[in-house]
């Protein structure tokens, strides 16, 4: 980031230079790294390097309060006299910086697959990943892993038999299985989708006596025609994936 | 608890308590250190009489922004202030508050006027001082400047002696923009325009039919003119002939010019060249007489028999009835007209032929090798060159075009406040001068010692033009001018490009010989939601200190600097201000919570590599470092 805020300003590109710098507190720190702090993993020094750092790079911007904030962390000195923070090769560790990457995708995705299958916040599910080579890099994250996925209970093997009747993600090689009968409530997901398989049944139905219809036929445009079969055949395509989830359901 | 970080962050609770840390420390003034290349910006001065709208908002936050970074950069960071003292503008509101205590300039004399102009600026100077703070800028309080201190008004009266003993300040007689109101000379750019639906005269004018907007000036006309293709007047250009008039038979000549519109009127034109710039220009080309008939308060001059002592606008309704009388007026029309008003007090401008001191941007004179370059040609060059750039760049060009096609620039402006042009005359002959203070040795040509001086000030542009330097020390050889100058970055509204920043660059190529700034930024200008420009008769602006108070500082910054690009105009509204307070509220928020998680015993930890453990430290600190 530094680096890019640097040009920036070269360039006189001062709204671009803020952005960077907000994007990098609200989207990498906050979402991210306060969050992964709040369990075994919090190490206060590099929370605080990385809070002062920022406050430097915000402090041309928004003098006061990133003064006020810096008041609590240095009573000698004052944040507008501090050094502007420099680019580092030392701290540059992209391998690591990778691995990270990959746990932030994975638990994005399965918070996203939580959110499609509407599973509650409190509801807590399984899962079992086959990890191959990064399991070393999973098995030291496991409990920011498990924590910010909402996960019950976490296996990590590097690898294994396919899990039936589960959802399944994958990352790279990396496979991970969520039993669904963890995120579903079955007896109520069944009634949900046959009362769906009813509706789409019978407006299948009549669309089908439309496009049966003559006088349609005859008298309609051939663009609402084509429109109407090509609807027909989304839906039935829908009804045939409805159909399928039942049957896992079962 | 001192060490408990508050739930909100309340911007009023500490602004001006930080501000004065910062100040009482020292900070923000910089150190000579010549081992290293200095940063510097003169800030643009704001009337001293004025409040800070968001206009200098938008610039003082883009200049604080640049200055405090160069400053942890470690650069000797210079940011000075300063206020200018706006001959026309403050003279105007010191002369409203005397009308309503029943006074003014003239019964008060020059020197009791001026000491209450004196009085009333110290007063409201505290007063954007104070605004300024409050937009946390940390400029150079100890190097604060005024355009009319005793420093630059030497510089001033430097400036304007080496121009004046380099040929380059004349007097001359010209035609200029005069408000009768303000009775002052006004420049190009500080003249409006109104459009109106105005009257058209169709009048017979010996054997012609011409069409006027001024019948009044009839009574200065001294030819008419056709265009030289016209086949119509053909025969007639070049005769003289007698035209029958409200005052009797007078003479006029019948020229060809090119500057005639065939298609206006009837292709025929009256020149009044006294009292109107096209007709001026007309007369010069073609050596015609110069008759005066309108004064400087706007009245018709003694040589207008009945008419003398009416306004103009009276003149012109009395010159009507009586060439209606005589069977001189044809028809009348009304049409769009885009009248010429003062900028100051919206005044019908009265174009006037009288004395003005101008400097001339076309005598080479800057010394090059062995060949002499104009100023203008000089200031052109910096910018083509590249030794100054200009963001956005688009404006290069525009720069090039106005500098290409500028005149010779009037300076002399016939108002009391503002620095009086050095200028003295000998009371007993035609001999003059130029000196600072009054000569105290006798007239070189008639050995008479009794000086008068001009009467006049200077244009304001003037000793703005000279800011960058003269703020510095300049002329005396002083360690801030030798280290500071030329400065680094000039950030300005695009809208005074040609008012100030091309001044600044002939002045400054002129005097030093060198640039005033590397760098010139302009920002856009300031537009309400829905894309209009802000301003007080339309009632849409918004006061940058009512936002202060309510969302605080950083959010009014935030609001004018993200999202806009230099040179295009930007939106300001309060939600778009309550947004970033917001915003201020969620960097408070997640400081406070980094801070509840950890000790008193953390923060004293020293960071190094050492601390940086897991995937998720590199990670971030990655993110942070590149
Ligand atoms: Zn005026
Ligand atoms: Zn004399």
């Amino acid at each position: 980031m530094i680096k890019e805020v640097d040009k920036d300003f070269e360039n006189f590109r001062l709204s671009d230079a803020g952005t960077k710098i907000y994007d990098f507190i609200w989207s990498k720190y906050c979402d991210w790294y306060l969050e992964i702090s709040k369990g075994e993993n919090k190490n206060p020094a590099v929370l605080l390097f990385v809070l002062k750092e920022f406050l430097k790079l915000l402090h041309p911007f928004v003098p006061f309060v990133s003064e006020k904030i810096w008041e609590f962390l240095e009573k000698k000195d004052m944040l507008i006299a501090e050094n502007w923070p420099t680019f580092d090769k030392e701290l540059i560790f992209t391998k690591e910086a990778k691995g990270m990457e990959l746990i932030h995708e994975l638990i994005n995705k399965i918070r996203s697959l939580r959110s499609e299958f509407k599973v509650e916040p409190s509801k807590k599910i399984n899962a079992i990943i086959y990890a191959g080579d990064q399991k070393v890099l999973l098995d030291s994250n496991l409990e920011v892993i498990k924590r910010m996925a909402l996960l019950g209970s976490l296996e990590i093997k590097k690898s294994g038999q396919k899990i039936p009747e589960s959802k399944i993600i994958c990352i790279k090689e990396i496979e991970v299985y969520l039993p669904l009968k963890d995120m579903i409530d079955t007896e109520k997901e069944l009634n949900r989708v046959s009362k769906e398989i009813t509706q789409k049944e019978r407006f299948i139905k009549s669309l089908r006596s439309k496009l049966n219809n003559q006088g349609f036929i005859k008298n309609a445009p051939k663009e609402v025609i084509e429109k109407e079969k090509e609807r027909l055949s989304e839906e039935e395509n829908t009804l045939k994936k409805l159909k399928d989830f039942q049957k896992s359901l079962k | 608890m001192e060490n408990q970080i508050e739930k909100a962050y309340e911007a009023k609770k500490y602004e001006d308590k930080i501000y004065k840390k910062w100040e009482d420390s020292g900070v923000f003034t910089p150190k000579i250190d010549k081992s290293k290349k200095p940063f510097v910006i003169s800030m643009p001065p704001p009337n001293a009489t004025g409040v800070l709208h968001l206009g200098h908002a938008v610039m003082l936050a883009i200049e604080d922004i640049l200055i405090r970074k160069h400053r942890m950069m470690g650069e000797s960071a210079l940011w000075v202030p300063g206020t200018d003292h706006a001959s026309i503008a403050t003279q105007n509101k010191v002369e409203q508050l005397l009308a309503q205590k029943n006074l003014d300039r003239h019964k008060l004399g020059r020197e009791k006027f001026l000491e209450e102009v004196k009085k009333y600026v110290a007063n409201s100077q505290n007063i954007i001082r104070n605004q300024i703070r409050k937009m946390g800028s940390s400029c150079d309080w100890t190097r604060e400047r005024y355009t009319l201190d005793e420093g630059l008004t030497n510089a001033v009266q430097e400036v304007f002696i080496r121009m004046y003993n380099d040929g380059l300040i004349y007097r001359g007689n010209r035609i200029v923009n005069w408000c009768p109101r303000c009775e002052s000379t006004l420049a190009d750019d500080e003249v409006e325009y109104k459009e109106l639906k105005e009257k058209l005269y169709w009048i017979k004018y010996g054997p012609f039919i011409l069409a006027t907007s001024r019948p009044e000036t009839k009574l200065g006309d001294t030819a008419v003119a056709v265009h030289p293709k016209d086949k119509r007047y053909k025969k007639w250009i070049g005769k003289k002939i007698m035209i029958p008039g409200v005052l009797g038979e007078f003479e006029v000549t019948v020229v060809a010019d090119e500057a005639v519109d065939p298609k206006f009127g009837t292709g025929i034109i009256k020149v009044t060249p006294a009292h109107s710039f096209a007709d001026f220009e007309i007369a010069q080309r073609h050596k015609l007489p110069v008759k005066s008939v309108i004064d400087q308060k706007g009245k018709m001059m003694e040589n207008c028999g009945k008419y003398a002592g009416m306004t103009t606008t009276e003149c012109r309704k009395e010159i009507l009835k009586d060439m209606e009388k005589m069977g001189l007026v044809e028809k009348i029309e009304e049409y769009n007209h885009n009248l010429s008003v003062c900028y100051r007090c919206g005044t019908p401008i009265e174009p006037l032929v009288s004395r003005q001191w101008f400097i001339n941007v076309d005598k080479p004179i800057i010394k090059e090798g062995n060949k002499k370059k104009t100023i203008k040609e000089k200031a052109v060059e910096v910018v083509k060159e590249g030794k100054i750039q200009i963001v956005p760049t688009k404006f290069k060009k525009i720069y090039s075009h106005w500098m290409e096609n500028l005149h010779d620039w009037c300076i002399s402006r016939q108002i009391w406040f503002g620095h009086r042009i050095p200028v003295w005359y000998c009371k007993k002959c035609d001999n003059q001068l130029a000196a600072k203070t009054k000569p105290k040795t006798a007239c070189s040509k008639c050995k008479n010692n009794h000086w008068t001086q001009d009467p006049d000030t200077l244009d304001t542009w003037f000793s703005s033009g000279l800011w960058t330097f003269s703020t510095l020390g300049w002329p005396e050889k002083t360690k801030d001018f030798e280290y500071f100058h030329p400065t680094s970055v000039m950030e300005t509204g695009y809208d005074i490009l040609f008012f100030w920043v091309a001044r600044m660059i002939i002045m400054t190529t002129y005097t030093l010989g060198e640039i005033p700034f590397e760098t010139v930024y302009l920002h856009g200008l300031i537009r309400d939601k829905s894309g209009k420009k802000m301003s007080k008769s339309a009632g849409n602006g918004i006061d940058p200190l009512e936002m202060i108070e309510k969302y605080g500082t950083d959010a009014v910054r935030l609001s004018l600097v993200i999202g806009s690009t230099p040179g295009n105009d930007m939106r300001i509204y309060e939600e778009k201000i309550a947004g970033y307070r917001n915003f201020i509220n969620k960097i408070w928020n997640s400081a406070r919570f980094a801070l509840m998680n950890v000790s008193e015993k953390d923060k004293k930890i020293k960071f190094t590599k050492k601390h940086i453990k897991s995937v998720a430290d590199k990670w971030i600190i990655r993110n942070c470092k590149n």
